[in-house]
């Protein structure tokens, strides 16, 4: 048959881009029945004991899985064209598909496990995809290690669970929770083992602090890649907590250590991210931080938020990550769109601007709130989490009445924009917690009170308000007010999110010793280390 | 760290600071990213002979300047180089060689032993310490320079930006470093009070180092060089900062960045229990150039000149003289860019056009700033080796004044709104929200982008404002009038800032706040129902508003460097018409195009535009152009030159996009009714030109598009974000022909010679000859070399594989998370697949014209003796169609020129066989 001809049969599309497409047009039936017929499941006999569940949650998170998966597939196959392992990059990326899609519509903890492990493979292959890149398989194996102790915790608590209730579908592990309750496993009780174990996967696959070396792997691999490894690999550890959230949260020392690695990374990952020159890592360092918004949203019980903020990041950091390489044209932009001819407000003008800035999105958010979506804030919780949404929203208005000092018309553009923004943002969030209340496990005992997360929320505020205070400071000022310690700052968080990761160096094999005898008289190097 | 030595004298500074110069000669600068300028980069050895100067740069580097052995074998096998190619390069390296030599037999050539390793010629401390005891000392130190070179040449992309950037590198990475408390982890202790013990200049703490590394005197230039090396990437960058940077906002050079690097170097070597200096110091250099660098010429030399003699061959003919009775439809000066032979072939097929090849910067180096733009967005229009001479900005035509404030308040509006996503994406507290609602935008955005690329609408995009570059240089008076009319401006802003809106003063109350700004009269009294903070504030505002008499001098200066001159004018219009040859016949359309490159999402699109306005689309350059020479004015003084343009003739500014193959008229609004239907034709022909050379791109880009019109399907290519190699740009050049267009016309080129027009009649003193000599063929060799370096070592000088760059500091590329900063150009430029697509071989340069001038011009500069007489390219040439073509020997002198294979000479046989010829090659 002629190239031609099989074109026009579709015959050359690869394999797994096909399987990819249909999953995604599977992906989105699902929904429309689950939305039609309320949820179903599939698997070895319906009923109790089937493997599969779809139900608003698993619908829609399989939307996004299988929808980033069809996108990635149809990048790389441009974008890596001239890679000779093509195929088995495709495959790969498939298996992390599949894998996630598996987790995510798991309706037993064993269904769980065997995604989570196929995720596993699949993310350490893509990690390892690329070994040529100047430094990588160096810092590979701690990456890959750290992953694998996380996993290994993932499996005792499946082991330590399954001995004592076989196949244990996953709307039960409530009651399998209060029954390991009372047994000890090796001298620890075995209810709050398990759920320590599941928290320390959670924390290892959304790269919290202390496991986050295999995230800036993530980044010595091809773009789209990466793309994939930050929209819908690390947010596993998130869903993997709300899945098991009726064991989990019966343990109150496992929420701490949820907060705990959550609410450091957050503030910690978060100030490294804006010190780095690079796009790429300070996207990667980004992704941290919004995981561990997400783990504390899931430990103080705010699951539906939480899945909203999962699903929204993902396809927002994809995009984010596929179109990295725009961000030279978008500075050539910049650089020479028309400029306001004064300078920027400072002082008393600067104080002017900011008043209205923080206090419309109040107003704002209130009115749409109780316009839009009334049962929002039905705890100290909610009320926490529009405190983000304020500070996004504050944050918006001050930046454009300094850039672009608009007057009149612009004046109410600019805000009816912001208006708009806000009820969407309400909308959508009020929308998303009514559509995923069905599916949405109930939260144990041990749930943490909603006002932990207000003194994170009031140190991040905080931090902003010094950048606007310095911001609204002329330059010279700047540094004699901040010199020392935003010197001390300043170095440690370049230091800190600078790749490779500090270590003394080993008198063992060393990556100069191999550039240094083997390179000169090498030809051009072909992709990867295969060839 | 206490750093005895004795202080640094100045003579003692003076010596290193020669030292350091010296040892960066191996580095070339290196452009930012945002306008890719092609180099060669071993231009700073360019005073040595090629194989010389790569070894050189090779032995500091450990880069590879040559094909391998097996590559060259390869094309052997493919019947891409033949015995005969072999045989004779070795006989023309033995007769142009150094007296005495052997020449190489084929037997000597095909012996398939590895040449020699190029051994590096000194190691850094910590390398030679790493070898022989092992670790990673140099890999760290590496890491270290890399993080604080990253964050110092930041543009803009960290919201937190490197405090104290203005005191200089040195010192403000010593502040940095004596704070920095995570230095323990290296290896070497706690090195903040190292740091903090370090003087106040570079130059001393550089050579304290170099003291504590028992490299006081002696031979240190090696190591020095070799410590660049090591950094090639940022030491080139800050190359381009110390030495081509416009107005440097942030000092620094290799002196600072050596005082960083050698700190890291003699703390990590001093801290091991290992005595560093006792390795072997490298090898020496060898005398007299080796026998593989022998062998790797000739090989080179083989494979260029098989292509080289069937391109002569080709042009090679006897031309049909044309009679030039007819007045061509129209005629189309392009850029010299290899890519507009393209065009140019399939426009010239489709009517009777005459097509020109001139630098597609048209002769005008400008400082070009958009319509509106500030200041800092100006970029020069011009080759890098000149800088630009005149100012150009643009100005709404009358009457579409209200148009160009609405588009430039809505540009306002898309900027202020993109600036604040960052600031907002960027923060601690306001960046989990935004995932939050952007993301539902971005989702569904990114799936109809990536399935559907090219289906976008830029919805509700303000049209562009008519505009004009300003052309005439204004006078004093003009210029004090318009600077006068742009503080106005910013008084009429301030005072919308302040007083709000609605509060508008009367236009003498703003004149009295400016003269009172200016230092020319009193406070002017409050209003009526002004508050009085209010006023207090403007008041107050107006000294940091730049409105002072200096500011305003410095505007009047500025202004009134704005376009040319009536002499510079005609001056102009007649060099670059002699230039071109365009001195008579005119028809009554000249299209002058310049060119630019549309894609997405890619770091080095401007690798794709322009060379010869320096890395941007030629659009300013092109419109300016064209006024000129529309304008009664300069045709008056060209008339009196003796160039006479018909009062019918009208030029028009186009621009060629070279990933769409799509020519886009400016100024439409001003062509006269009577050439409208001149344009149109044009216009018609130019579509159908675009649409037969996107069949053959496409095919060459291996892009089968399912069967998609090639037009639609190059569109497509060019608006997909997925699209790692929107087009090939000059990959495969090879060639530089400098004749009227008669010399190449009706050869299918495949777009791999850059052609410049040029007719030895009309360029009476030979002045045309030697601009064209020494600046279009020298922009056309740097990028022959870029592409030549790029491929036979994309390690060191290319950038490497695209699909894991990850650009930093909006400046240049790192390859994946982090380390050197990578020069030249990536592998998806000069690669298809795991083959290379470019060819690499040096340029030919091919000239019609008197062989005697030719001569002349290379005794009288120095560039082209190095260039023609050091192999870094060659030369054939003949007087006139029909003779025999003559090629430059490396002693400069002419001979014969006589392909390997002899029956290329057969002009019949090459005639009939002209695709066929250049087929094979």
């Amino acid at each position: 048959m002629s190239v031609k001809s099989r074109q026009k049969l579709g015959l050359e599309t690869p394999l797994p881009l096909a399987l990819a497409a249909l999953g995604a047009a599977l992906a989105v039936v699902g929904l429309v029945i689950t939305a039609l017929s309320g949820p179903f499941s599939l698997g070895v006999g319906a009923g109790p004991g089937a493997g599969i569940e779809l139900t608003a949650l698993s619908a829609v998170l399989l939307v996004l899985i299988a929808g980033l998966g069809l996108v990635v597939q149809s990048f790389v196959g441009r974008y890596s064209i001239d890679d000779p392992r093509l195929g088995s990059l495709r495959w790969l990326l498939l298996l992390a598909t599949v894998g996630s899609a598996l987790v995510a519509s798991a309706a037993t903890l064993l269904v769980l496990a065997v995604g989570w492990l196929l995720t596993s493979a699949a993310l350490a292959g893509l990690l390892a995809y690329r070994p040529d890149v100047p430094g990588a398989s160096d810092t590979l194996r701690p990456a890959l290690l750290g992953l694998a102790a996380t996993d290994l915790c993932l499996l005792g608590a499946v082991a330590i669970v399954t001995a004592t209730a076989g196949n244990a579908p996953l709307d039960e592990l409530g009651t399998i929770g209060r029954d390991l309750a009372g047994a000890r496993v090796a001298g620890i009780e075995a209810g709050a083992l398990v759920a320590t174990l599941l928290v320390i996967a959670a924390l290892g696959r959304c790269a919290q602090i202390p496991f986050r070396a295999w995230l800036t792997q993530t980044i010595a691999v091809p773009t789209p890649v990466s793309a994939l490894l930050h929209a819908g690999i690390v947010n596993a550890g998130g869903l993997l907590i709300i899945l098991t959230a009726t064991l989990v949260t019966s343990s109150e020392s496992a929420m701490l250590l949820l907060y705990a690695g959550a609410a450091t990374t957050m503030l910690y990952g978060t100030s490294l991210m804006i010190a780095r020159p690079d796009v790429k890592g300070a996207l990667a360092l980004s992704t941290r931080g919004q995981m561990a918004f997400m783990l504390l949203q899931v430990a103080i019980g705010a699951y539906a938020a939480a899945i909203f903020h999962l699903v929204a990041h993902g396809m927002y950091k994809a995009t984010l990550f596929l179109g990295a390489g725009g961000v030279v044209d978008e500075s050539r932009t910049l650089a020479s769109a028309p400029q306001s001819l004064i300078p920027a407000a400072r002082g008393t003008r600067a104080l002017r601007q900011a008043l209205p800035a923080l206090l419309i999105p109040v107003v704002l958010i209130a009115l749409a709130v109780a316009l839009v979506s009334p049962g929002l804030p039905d705890d100290a919780g909610g009320i926490i989490l529009l405190g983000f949404a304020w500070a996004s929203a504050a944050q918006a208005s001050w930046w454009w009445l300094r850039l672009r000092e608009p007057s009149g018309l612009g004046l109410a553009l600019g805000l009816v924009a912001l208006a708009a923004a806000v009820f969407i943002y309400v909308a959508l969030l009020g929308g998303a917690k009514e559509i995923l209340a069905p599916a949405i496990p109930a939260s144990g005992d041990a749930t943490l009170p909603a006002v932990l997360l207000a003194p994170v929320l009031a140190l991040a505020v905080a931090a902003t308000a010094v950048r606007w205070f310095a911001a609204g400071l002329p330059p010279g000022d700047r540094a004699a007010r901040l010199g020392g310690l935003q010197r001390r700052l300043y170095a440690r968080a370049l230091s800190a999110g600078a790749w490779p990761p500090r270590r003394r160096f080993r008198a063992t094999a060393s990556v100069s010793r191999i550039q240094l005898s083997g390179r000169a008289g090498e030809p051009a190097p072909a992709f990867g280390s295969g060839e | 760290m206490s750093m005895e030595h004795d202080a640094l004298t100045p003579a003692g500074e003076a010596r290193l600071r020669a030292e350091v110069a010296r040892a960066a000669d191996i580095l070339f600068p290196s452009w930012p990213i945002s306008s890719f300028i092609a180099v060669n980069p071993l231009g700073n050895l360019s005073h040595l002979p090629f194989d010389e100067a790569a070894e050189q740069a090779g032995r500091a580097l450990g880069a590879v300047c040559y094909w391998q052995p097996q590559q060259f074998l390869e094309a052997r096998d493919k019947g891409r180089i033949d015995d005969v190619d072999l045989a004779a390069a070795s006989e023309r390296a033995r007769a142009e060689g150094e007296a005495g030599e052997a020449p190489l037999g084929l037997e000597d050539l095909l012996e398939q032993k590895p040449d020699r390793d190029l051994e590096l010629q000194a190691m850094s401390p910590c390398e030679r310490l790493d070898r022989r005891y092992g670790g990673a000392r140099a890999a760290v130190v590496e890491a270290e320079v890399s993080k604080w070179c990253a964050a110092f040449l930041d543009e803009g992309e960290a919201s937190w930006p490197m405090p104290g950037r203005e005191l200089g590198f040195y010192r403000c990475w010593r502040d940095l470093a004596a704070a920095d408390g995570s230095s323990r982890r290296l290896g070497a202790g706690d090195l903040r009070e190292a740091a903090r013990a370090l003087d106040d200049s570079p130059a001393a703490a550089l050579a304290g180092s170099l003291a504590t590394l028992g490299l006081d005197q002696g031979a240190r230039m090696p190591i020095l060089r070799r410590l660049l090396a090591r950094h090639q990437g940022w030491a080139s960058a800050i190359r381009w900062q110390s030495e081509r940077q416009h107005r440097p906002e942030h000092p620094i050079d290799l002196v600072q960045l050596l005082a960083v690097i050698t700190f890291y170097e003699s703390a990590l070597a001093r801290c091991s229990d290992v005595e560093w200096a006792d390795g072997g110091a490298g090898s020496p250099d060898p005398d007299g150039p080796s026998a593989g660098r022998r062998r790797q010429e000739i090989w080179l030399e083989a494979y260029e000149w098989h292509y080289r003699d069937r391109l002569l061959a080709a042009l090679d003919r006897d031309q049909a003289v044309e009679a030039g009775a007819e007045r061509p439809a129209a005629q189309a000066v392009f850029c010299i860019d290899a890519r507009s032979e393209g065009l140019r072939r399939h426009l010239e097929q489709t009517g009777s056009y005459e097509t020109l090849g001139f630098a597609g910067f048209f002769g005008l180096a400008i400082r070009h700033r958009p319509f509106a733009g500030a200041p800092a967005s100006a970029t020069a229009q011009c080759p890098v080796l000149l800088s630009p001479a005149a100012e150009s900005i643009e100005q709404p035509l009358p009457g579409s004044e209200r148009d160009a404030e609405r588009w430039s308040s809505h540009k306002r509006s898309d900027a202020a709104a993109i600036e604040t996503f960052h600031r907002v994406k960027n923060d601690l507290s306001s960046k989990f929200a935004l995932a939050e609602l952007a993301g539902w935008a971005f989702g569904p955005a990114a799936v109809a982008r990536t399935l559907a690329p090219g289906a976008r609408r830029r919805l509700a995009d303000v049209e562009r404002p008519s505009t004009m570059p300003v052309i005439d240089r204004p006078t004093p008076e003009e210029a004090e009038a318009m600077a006068i009319e742009i503080e106005r401006g910013i008084v009429r802003e301030l005072v919308r800032a302040h007083l709000g809106a609605r509060r508008q003063l009367a236009e003498h109350e703003l004149e009295r706040l400016r003269e009172h700004a200016a230092g020319a009269g009193p406070a002017p009294e409050r209003p009526e129902g002004c508050a009085k903070r209010r006023w207090r504030e403007l008041l107050a505002s107006l000294p940091a508003a730049a409105l002072d008499p200096r500011a305003h001098e410095d505007r009047v200066e500025q202004l009134g460097a704005l376009g040319l001159s009536r002499a510079e004018q005609s001056q102009w219009a007649q060099v670059a018409l002699t230039m071109m040859g365009l001195v008579d016949g005119f028809g009554r359309l000249i299209l002058l195009c310049g060119h630019g490159s549309s894609n997405l999402n890619n770091p080095f699109r401007s690798s794709l535009d322009c060379g010869a306005c320096g890395g941007n689309a030629g659009r300013p350059n092109a419109r300016m152009a064209a006024s000129l020479l529309n304008s009664k004015a300069v045709r008056e003084d060209l008339a009196e030159a003796g160039i006479e343009i018909p009062a019918d003739s009208w030029f028009v500014a186009g621009l060629h996009d070279t990933a769409t193959d799509r020519v886009e008229i400016f100024d439409r609004e001003q062509i006269p009714l009577t050439h409208r239907s001149d344009l149109l034709a044009l216009e018609r022909d130019l579509g159908l030109a675009g649409a037969a050379l996107s069949a053959e791109r496409l095919e060459r880009l291996g892009d089968d598009s399912r069967g998609a019109e090639p037009r639609r399907a190059s569109r497509r290519r060019s608006l997909d974000w997925a699209q790692i190699r929107p087009e090939w740009g000059l990959a495969r050049n090879a060639a530089f022909i400098v004749g009227p267009r008669e010399v190449s016309a009706g050869l299918d080129l495949e777009c791999r010679s850059f052609l410049h027009s040029y007719r030895a009649e009309v360029d009476r003193d030979g002045s045309a000859l030697e601009t064209i000599l020494t600046a279009p063929l020298v922009v056309a060799e740097w990028i022959n070399l870029q592409y030549y370096f790029s491929t036979v070592d994309l390690e060191r000088f290319g950038s490497g594989d695209k699909t894991i760059h990850n650009v930093v500091g909006r400046r240049g590329v790192q390859l994946g998370p982090g380390g050197d900063l990578r020069i030249g150009l990536p592998r998806q430029a000069v690669f298809s697949g795991a083959r290379h697509y470019h060819e690499p071989m040096r340029l030919l340069a091919i000239v019609q014209a008197p062989l005697e001038r030719i001569s002349e011009i290379i005794e009288r500069n120095a560039v082209l003796q190095e260039m023609l007489g050091g192999g870094w390219a060659a030369m054939c040439a003949r007087e006139r169609a029909g003779e025999r073509w003559q090629r430059l020997r490396r002693d400069l002198t002419w001979e014969p020129w006589s392909p390997a294979d002899p029956r290329l000479l057969d002009r019949q046989t090459a005639t009939k066989g002209d695709e066929g010829w250049l087929a094979t090659a």
